[in-house]
């Protein structure tokens, strides 16, 4: 993550997380507030239903006190349901009737001691029937008032009922009336509009809402209603006899409520939204005006190499940037005064190596020339007459010495020796080298030569490769007798075509695991003496032929230097 | 309350002559009415004009066989059949003042009275009532209620009818006939004449269509006037066709005749001194027709009846009205002379289950504007929610009425428009009907075919109805007329015959 994407994730957290925590705070309040006012308001409403529930009750029993009132003074009701003479039986029983109708009840029934029905407004029809635990029942109903199904009909309805009683000669009669519960009485009750009531009783609901819905099911009403309150109200259950329990429930919608928290919610949403993204716009702003300048010097900093050492760091800037600035600007002036003294200093330490590079190969080349030199002085001091004979042998050996040195010559007078790529036959250059290098007692050179193989290159450069190679195998041995042992052989190859492997192989004194992770690192040896840029230089020559080197060795126990050249297929010359 | 009253009022110039049926016999038509049959008395003195409250509206395309009371009372007195059957059940002359069996009893030859005239003077032949008989029997093809003239005499049983001469008519019946028809005096077979220049068609009765304008354009009623149709002494009769008034206001705004049902208007009526409340006979009876008991009689259950004990307390507390217990035998007991009596539809009853479906909704239907029914159909629903051993009538219901107790829905009884209470009857869909039904038709035959019409699950083999239909109660209307206007007449099928004093002729 860069410094500009850690600014912005910065700022971003240090301005959008205080804001949404009190974004959040606010809309919470808010929202408490609301419901708050909403309760109180359901509360306020409740209290009109249940005034409203105690006002349908004190009416009913109201209109029974008048009833009561009425049927005692009334001598026709006296004579039909006392003296029961019959001409006065049809208007009993259709007393109940005149009387429900006069006083706005829906139900009306006129029982006597035993429980009959003498007269019933509802169901005029019912009469004879014995009901004795009806009255009962109302009279034991905490408040005097309860819900009950009273007969009809057509179909039984819900009443909210209360009872009252009178003596007329001796007999007790009662009176049962009650207003109907039904929809519209629980619409009135909610007042229309936010409320509603429903009612839940033993083996049913009566729900308005669920007739606008068209649905009969119990609890079909809109899930965005909640139930606020339950008003419990006794229920007459006669036929079992006992008094349940039924609820007025108080259901209120909560969509205007959700709507508005809605809103709030939507409006703080978007509230934040916009200074969340104004402060994003800003942070990003903000962070790019404070990493511009980093950036320009990172990117200045960036150019800065020995051989560019002319970036200007100058600026006007007072601040922290301006100063870093300026450092740089030091920096890069004393970068350039250093650059110089190492120019310097590599110029020379390159015509040294170039030196040291021109003494060895040199001494490479006259080796060969000293050996057979040695062995004419000595044949000469020894045998002056075999000293033709061998002269004649040897005398390939200063030709060859002559015009490697010819060639190494021109070679560096071109500068830079550019290898002259031909078919060459190894086995060729190996009996050649080995020959050349043949000499010192202690050391047995042997070859193993598999059969003719070539390669394309420069032979010259093969040359110097086994040469470097054959010579420091012979150093390895120290003085000590051992042998130097050159095998070439052909491998077929798999798919990347046959190549030749050269392998020259010692019982010298070996090296450790440190000294051949360096092996071929320039300026690295181990002979006193010694360059160190005899196996890197036969590295790179390796490199050019195309081929790879390896190197295996045990301390101790000798090395083993292994050359893969790409062969020539088809030319064993 | 309207609906339930209604009024039958034949101005009757000359019931002349006491016939008895079969040969040949005058008629006179200055012979006295039995007393029995007069309810009101004559006036001592004549009166112009006599206000008659009606409470449907007739209509002329309807002429002669009346759809409504209102046009069965209009009807009756403006058209004549052959033939009347008074209120102890003799057959009188009326168009025709004598006829004659032959043929086994087959055939009856109908000789037209002599001064049979038109309202236009022009006499009444045979061939009128020939073509009377067939229009009304076209009209009421085309009104859905009955079957052409092949279909009147199926209604009738007669095959044929030809015109003699002038005044002589040769009706042919399907089977033979002791006594004359009395099928001859429904309305059905009242004659009458289209006229070009008259959108009332001419009859023969005492009294024609003069006038028929709506009294104002604001009031509700319309007004008919009749007077006497050739020149009789009689008042001017003046129909007052009303929906909207109590008929107590009715009465009080000079109304002099209604006939009504309605308890509270005759109560009412009782009390005034200007007006004399007259029972009339009991004509219509309250019937229970449930498609249980043809079922249960199908599974081998023989129908139960209930015992005159219920039927009187029915008829005592149940219905608000005059009404009593059931009295039979009734027509539908005895119908072995009919022959088949199953409709020439080409429908036949529904299989009924075997029993009534137990969680079906069991509904007692009635007509909404008959007050009579819904008492009995809401004491029926009374009763059931008893148990059996509550009380003896309890018990005796559901004896009488399979499939009453028990059941996964309530019975409710429901009140229901006409049309439907008609449809749903047809075929017998719900647990039972309340219905009314002439208690004495001039031919129980034709009110047998009528019945099963209208119910068509109703079984069509056997003689007797009963398996289908519990008689619940028996009710009559009463007659309100103000004192001194108007004698009146009752016939056997209840209508009321209005008698003026000076007018005992035609």
């Amino acid at each position: 993550m860069n410094f500009r994407a850690r600014l912005v994730t910065f700022f971003l957290l240090a301005v959008l997380l205080p804001m949404i925590a009190l974004s959040l705070l606010i809309r919470n309040e808010m929202a408490d507030r609301l419901t708050a006012q909403y309760e109180r308001r359901v509360d306020a409403l409740i209290g009109v239903i249940e005034n409203d529930l105690d006002e349908e009750s004190g009416a009913v029993a109201a209109s029974l006190g008048v009833l009561r009132a009425v049927a005692v003074d009334d001598n026709r009701f006296r004579r039909a349901a006392v003296d029961r003479v019959p001409e006065e039986r049809r208007y009993l029983l259709d007393y109940a009737g005149n009387a429900m109708r006069l006083s706005g009840l829906s139900m009306l029934q006129i029982q006597d001691e035993t429980g009959r029905i003498i007269s019933s407004g509802h169901f005029r029809n019912e009469y004879d029937r014995l009901e004795p635990a009806l009255p009962a029942l109302l009279a034991r109903a905490p408040g005097g008032t309860a819900l009950m199904r009273a007969r009809a009909p057509d179909a039984p309805f819900l009443a909210l009922a209360r009872v009252d009683s009178f003596q007329m000669a001796g007999r007790r009669f009662t009176i049962v009336a009650g207003v109907r519960v039904e929809r519209r009485f629980l619409a009135r009750l909610a007042r229309g509009g936010e409320m509603a009531v429903s009612l839940a009783f033993p083996g049913g609901v009566l729900d308005p809402a669920v007739e606008r819905s068209g649905s009969d099911a119990p609890g079909a009403r809109a899930g965005d209603h909640a139930i606020v309150r339950e008003l419990p109200v006794p229920f007459i259950d006669v036929e079992r006899g006992k008094i349940a329990e039924a609820r007025f429930r108080v259901v209120h919608s909560l969509s205007e409520l959700e709507a508005l928290r809605g809103g709030i919610d939507r409006w703080f949403l978007v509230a934040v939204a916009a200074a969340a993204v104004l402060a994003i716009v800003l942070v990003i702003w903000l962070a790019s005006r404070i990493s511009r300048p980093l950036v320009e010097l990172a990117g200045k900093t960036a150019r800065i190499d020995l051989d560019r050492l002319d970036i200007d760091f100058e600026t006007d800037r007072r601040d922290e940037v301006g100063a870093l600035s300026r450092l740089l600007g030091a920096m890069t002036e004393r970068l350039r005064q250093s650059a110089v003294r190492i120019k310097d200093a590599e110029r020379r330490a390159t015509v040294g190596e170039l030196a040291r590079q021109v003494n060895h190969d040199i001494k490479n080349g006259l080796t060969p020339i000293r050996n057979v030199f040695r062995h004419l002085v000595q044949l000469l001091r020894d045998e002056p007459a075999r000293l033709p004979e061998v002269f004649r042998e040897r005398q390939g050996t200063f030709d060859s010495s002559i015009s490697y040195l010819e060639n190494l010559a021109s070679n560096y007078a071109r500068l830079y020796p550019r290898s002259e790529r031909r078919p060459c036959n190894v086995n060729e250059i190996v009996r050649r080298v080995v020959t050349n290098l043949r000499g010192p007692e202690h050391a047995d050179l042997r070859m193993n030569l598999g059969g003719d193989v070539a390669v394309l290159g420069d032979p010259v450069s093969l040359r110097r490769v086994l040469e470097n190679l054959v010579g420091n195998a012979i150093d390895a041995l120290a003085a000590r007798p051992g042998s130097v042992t050159v095998s070439t052989e052909c491998l077929s190859g798999g798919g990347e075509g046959a190549r030749v492997r050269i392998t020259v192989a010692d019982t010298g004194i070996g090296m450790s695991d440190g000294q051949i992770a360096r092996v071929f690192d320039d300026f690295y040896t181990t002979k006193e003496g010694g360059t160190g840029l005899g196996l890197s230089i036969v590295r790179r020559l390796v490199m050019d032929l195309g081929g790879t080197i390896h190197m295996e060795s045990e301390e101790g126990a000798g090395s083993r230097f292994i050359i893969d050249l790409p062969a020539v297929e088809g030319d064993r010359s | 309350m309207h609906k339930s009253i209604f009024i039958h009022m034949v101005g009757v110039t000359v019931l002349a002559a006491l016939v008895g049926c079969g040969g040949r016999q005058a008629v006179r038509h200055d012979e006295l009415l039995p007393p029995a049959c007069g309810i009101v008395s004559p006036p001592a003195e004549r009166v112009d004009t006599v206000r008659v409250a009606m409470f449907d509206a007739p209509r002329p395309e309807h002429a002669p066989a009346a759809t409504n009371d209102a046009e069965r009372l209009l009807f009756r007195q403006l058209y004549e059949t052959l033939i009347t059957v008074d209120c102890l059940g003799v057959v009188r002359p009326a168009l025709a003042e004598s006829w004659e069996r032959g043929d086994g009893g087959r055939r009856w030859m109908f000789e037209l009275r002599d001064d049979a005239r038109f309202w236009d003077g022009t006499p009444v032949t045979a061939r009128d009532v020939v073509e009377s008989w067939r229009y009304t029997a076209l009209d009421q093809m085309t009104r859905g209620s009955g079957a052409g003239i092949g279909s009147m005499a199926p209604s009738a049983g007669i095959d044929s009818a030809v015109a003699a001469d002038q005044r002589v008519l040769r009706v042919y019946f399907a089977r033979p006939h002791r006594e004359v028809p009395r099928a001859l005096a429904a309305p059905a077979f009242a004659v009458a004449k289209s006229t070009w220049d008259s959108r009332w068609p001419h009859g023969s009765g005492p009294y024609r269509i003069v006038s028929s304008e709506r009294d104002a354009p604001w009031k509700p009623w319309r007004t008919i006037a009749a007077h006497p149709a050739f020149g009789g002494g009689g008042p001017i009769i003046r129909f007052v066709t009303t929906s909207a008034a109590d008929a107590r206001d009715l009465l009080e705004g000079g109304i002099d005749l209604l006939v009504t049902a309605d308890q509270a208007v005759i109560e009412y009526a009782a009390g005034q001194p200007q007006f004399d409340a007259v029972p009339l006979p009991y004509d219509r009876a309250y019937i229970l027709c449930a498609p249980s008991r043809v079922s249960g009689r199908a599974s081998g259950g023989a129908p139960a009846t209930i015992p005159p004990a219920l039927s009187n307390e029915l008829a005592r507390d149940a219905v608000r009205g005059d009404a009593r217990g059931c009295e039979p035998p009734y027509w539908w007991n005895d119908l072995g002379d009919c022959g088949e009596v199953s409709p020439a539809v080409p429908w036949r009853p529904r299989v009924l289950n075997d029993a009534y479906p137990p969680d079906a909704e069991r509904r007692i239907l009635f007509d909404l504007t008959d007050t009579v029914a819904r008492g009995l159909a809401e004491r029926i629903v009374a009763l059931a929610a008893a148990r059996t051993d509550a009380s003896a009538d309890a018990a005796a219901l559901f004896s009488a009425l399979p499939g009453l107790h028990g059941g996964e829905s309530g019975l409710r009884a429901e009140g229901v428009s006409e049309r439907a209470l008609g449809e749903s009857l047809l075929d017998g869909g719900d647990f039972a009907y309340v219905v009314s039904v002439p208690r004495r038709p001039p031919n129980p035959c034709d009110a047998a075919r009528s019945l099963m019409k209208r119910a068509r699950w109703v079984p069509a083999s056997g003689s007797d109805l009963s398996d289908a239909f519990i008689p619940l109660v028996e009710t009559r209307p009463h007659v309100i007329v103000r004192k001194g206007t108007i004698g009146l007449l009752v016939d056997w099928s209840g209508d009321v015959l209005v008698i003026n004093g000076t007018a005992g002729g035609r």
